[in-house]
């Protein structure tokens, strides 16, 4: 069998920081998806007090809350692991505070802005804009053949490309950031987003794609399982959920750029009604 | 029940305050007759409107328990009613408004009670505290719940060690071993320490004082860096017993399921002990509890008899999950994702479901595809249905566990109720 010879090793970077958000799933997923596709695959879990091996084949990091977030960015840089990884050509797939990490530069609720890890062209600041939370559906990069990404996202930070590509364009809920409609960054090792959900429980064909970048990997056909219908199902269901938040956001969008109109409309009515004089006295 | 029972007009406080229960029982009784609830959220919510204060008020002249933690705060209550009962008499929120005004309703029941036990969200114990000025409040576990909401666990924990702060007389009965809670506790001038064998910490990894990752031991932690750690405490439970100060050692047994639930009772033995009551006689009265608000509820359904679970999130499930692996009963799961939920399902990958492999399992709730999904990656053969009634009766055997989160649960305690519509 294809590949048959190779055992796919997936690190899982420091779940006890970056796992509040369930992206440890990205890596279960990516082992049952070797196995169901013919293939070996084991997970080593890296505790912030452990070393990062640097010879796994694929690293994943995901989302965490401010303090972890700061642990999870003086460990790895202490550490180095990561930065060899991918010096070596290993391929990663990074969420949200895990993406926000790897960039230049990242802000928490102390500090505007925190030194990254630089391995990743982004950087993250704040911005007074709500905190993006809801449904993320992303139209992929063609070149991954992923076709819609659906996510769920819940971040403060608004992320800018210094340079790449992103994972795709925004259809609905907020991504990056707001002034740009894209969502995450991927490059020839690299795929990170905002969603989580997980993303590659959601979206298995990324899963894929990641694991059929590792060098000597070919993927058999998927074994057939009766609960892999219920992913088709879900995507449905969340593909849907998200058009409809784009809707009621359009629609919200709609309403107050009516409002607002409407408020200049009756700024401009009283300042040359015959009114306005004594009004303004009030 | 009628509209305004006599104790409503016998009720104590100002004349806005009994005007205000007086329509806060009308909209509530208007509500069940609409069939839209049981109206207590109604009646609460016009009890706030006429009577800001209400809850001073109907706490005036009471001994006030509080209980707090993200997990068991109903359960727990539930017995240190119980406890309370073997020397006081006792009054409860126990249809389960947590929050101010339903607090404030449900102590307008008061009868001839001196002492109240009441289960309190999270996030109110400041002003619920501020309110009721308490004489104890028992505080268990600190971990996630909605990830859509801002819910930061340390900022929760931030409030409490403000609200002790500032109530330095009230007794402060804690689960040390959770380190959320040692921190909010770490100052309290009346604190009972207690022990509990460790639960769940993937939200407690760093030090809650300088975010450096905490070093733990089974029942200890520990910062590296700021010297931050477990306390030590004078109550312990091991394997069942809690034993306390000077070789006191009190035998737990609960009708409810779980390890959980034996902590649950042992912070209300504690409780009790405190407040100076006997703590085996506060156990024996522990130990009588059958169910809590339908939780543990067994009810037949069918053929079936089915035994009702709530799960609400990672810490919930991880703890009814390990309970299950002690037998082979069916179970159905049913997950929805209602704003009272959260409306995330990714934590569903934070529980780990394989000790749910080799049983007949069936995934129901409006989310079940995202439950399915998450099951067959764990490995779990399982059937995904969109009615749990026909679930249940898909089921092998005459028992079955039904575990759903907050609305799933709700929602089929209605069913069961109106006779499985």
């Amino acid at each position: 069998m294809a590949g048959a010879g190779k055992t796919i090793r997936v690190a899982l970077v420091y779940p006890d920081l970056l796992g509040t958000y369930g992206d440890s799933g990205n890596a279960q997923v990516l082992a049952v998806r070797a196995r169901m596709h013919g293939l070996r695959a084991e997970i080593l879990a890296i505790g912030s007090g452990d070393a990062i091996a640097d010879d796994a084949d694929v690293y994943v990091i995901g989302g965490g809350e401010d303090g972890p977030q700061q642990a999870a960015v003086v460990a790895a840089r202490r550490d180095g692991g990561l930065a060899r990884a991918l010096q070596g050509g290993a391929q990663l797939v990074a969420i949200c505070a895990g993406m926000q990490i790897l960039g230049q530069a990242f802000a928490t609720a102390d500090s505007p802005s925190v030194e990254g890890l630089g391995l990743l062209p982004l950087i993250t600041r704040h911005s007074n804009r709500p905190r993006a939370v809801g449904e993320l559906l992303v139209e992929a990069d063609p070149s991954t053949g992923a076709g819609l990404v659906t996510g769920y996202e819940n971040h403060a930070g608004q992320t800018e490309l210094l340079e790449g590509r992103p994972l795709g364009t925004v259809l609905a809920g907020v991504g990056n950031r707001y002034e740009e409609r894209v969502d995450g960054f991927l490059s020839e090792q690299v795929v990170a987003s905002y969603c989580h959900g997980p993303l590659l429980a959601r979206n298995p064909a990324l899963a894929d794609l990641v694991l059929g970048r590792i060098p000597g990997v070919a993927l058999a056909p998927l074994a057939d399982e009766a609960w892999v219908a219920s992913i088709g199902e879900m995507r449905s269901e969340r593909i849907a959920a998200a058009r409809a938040r784009h809707r009621r956001e359009e629609v919200l969008e709609a309403a107050g750029g009516a409002a607002s109109a409407a408020r200049r409309w009756a700024g401009a009515l009283r300042s040359s009604g015959p009114g306005s004089g004594r009004r303004s006295l009030l | 029940m009628p509209i305004a029972s006599l104790d409503t007009f016998r009720a104590r406080g100002s004349a806005r305050f009994r005007a205000g229960l007086v329509l806060a029982r009308g909209a509530g009784w208007l509500s069940r007759a609409a069939g839209t609830g049981t109206g207590t959220a109604l009646a609460g919510r016009v009890l706030q409107a006429v009577s800001p204060d209400c809850l001073s008020e109907a706490a005036t002249g009471l001994e006030c328990v509080l209980v707090s933690a993200t997990n068991g705060k109903t359960t727990t209550t539930a017995m240190v009613a119980a406890a309370l009962g073997t020397g006081y008499q006792v009054v409860s929120n126990s249809l389960g408004n947590n929050m101010t005004a339903g607090i404030a309703e449900a102590l307008s029941h008061r009868g001839g009670a001196t002492h109240a036990a009441i289960e309190v969200d999270e996030a109110h114990l400041p002003l619920v505290m501020e309110s009721t000025r308490p004489v104890a409040v028992v505080l268990m576990n600190l971990s996630r719940d909605q990830l859509d909401r801002v819910s930061e666990v340390r900022k929760v924990a931030d409030r409490w060690r403000e609200a002790i702060a500032a109530h330095p007389e009230c007794t402060v009965v804690a689960n040390v071993a959770d380190p959320m809670v040692a921190y909010a506790v770490e100052n309290a001038d009346r604190l009972v320490a207690v022990e509990l064998p460790p639960g769940w910490r993937l939200d407690a990894t760093v030090c809650p004082r300088c975010d450096t990752p905490l070093a733990f031991t089974e029942t200890t932690f520990a910062c590296p860096n700021c010297g931050f750690a477990s306390p030590g405490a004078p109550w312990h439970l091991r394997a069942g017993v809690l034993a306390g100060p000077g070789g006191l050692a009190v035998t737990l047994s609960t009708a409810l399921p779980g390890a959980f639930n034996l902590a649950n009772a042992a912070m209300a033995v504690v409780l009790a002990a405190a407040l100076g009551l006997d703590p085996q006689s506060a156990a024996d009265a522990i130990s009588a509890i059958a169910e809590v608000k339908g939780r543990f509820a067994r009810t037949r359904v069918g053929e079936r008899e089915v035994t009702l679970l709530m799960a609400k999130n990672p810490a919930g499930w991880q703890a009814t999950v390990a309970m299950l692996a002690g037998d082979r009963r069916p179970v159905v799961l049913s997950i929805n994702a209602e704003i009272a939920d959260g409306k995330d399902t990714s934590w569903l990958y934070d529980v780990d479901f394989t000790p749910l492999a080799s049983r007949q399992v069936i995934a129901c709730g409006r989310r079940r595809h995202d439950l399915s999904t998450r099951l067959g990656y764990d490995g779990v053969a399982h059937l995904c249905m969109d009615d749990e009634m026909e679930a249940i009766a898909a089921c092998h055997g005459a028992e079955v566990v039904f575990v759903g989160n907050y609305t799933a649960f709700q929602g089929m305690r209605k069913r069961i109720a109106r006779g499985h519509g």
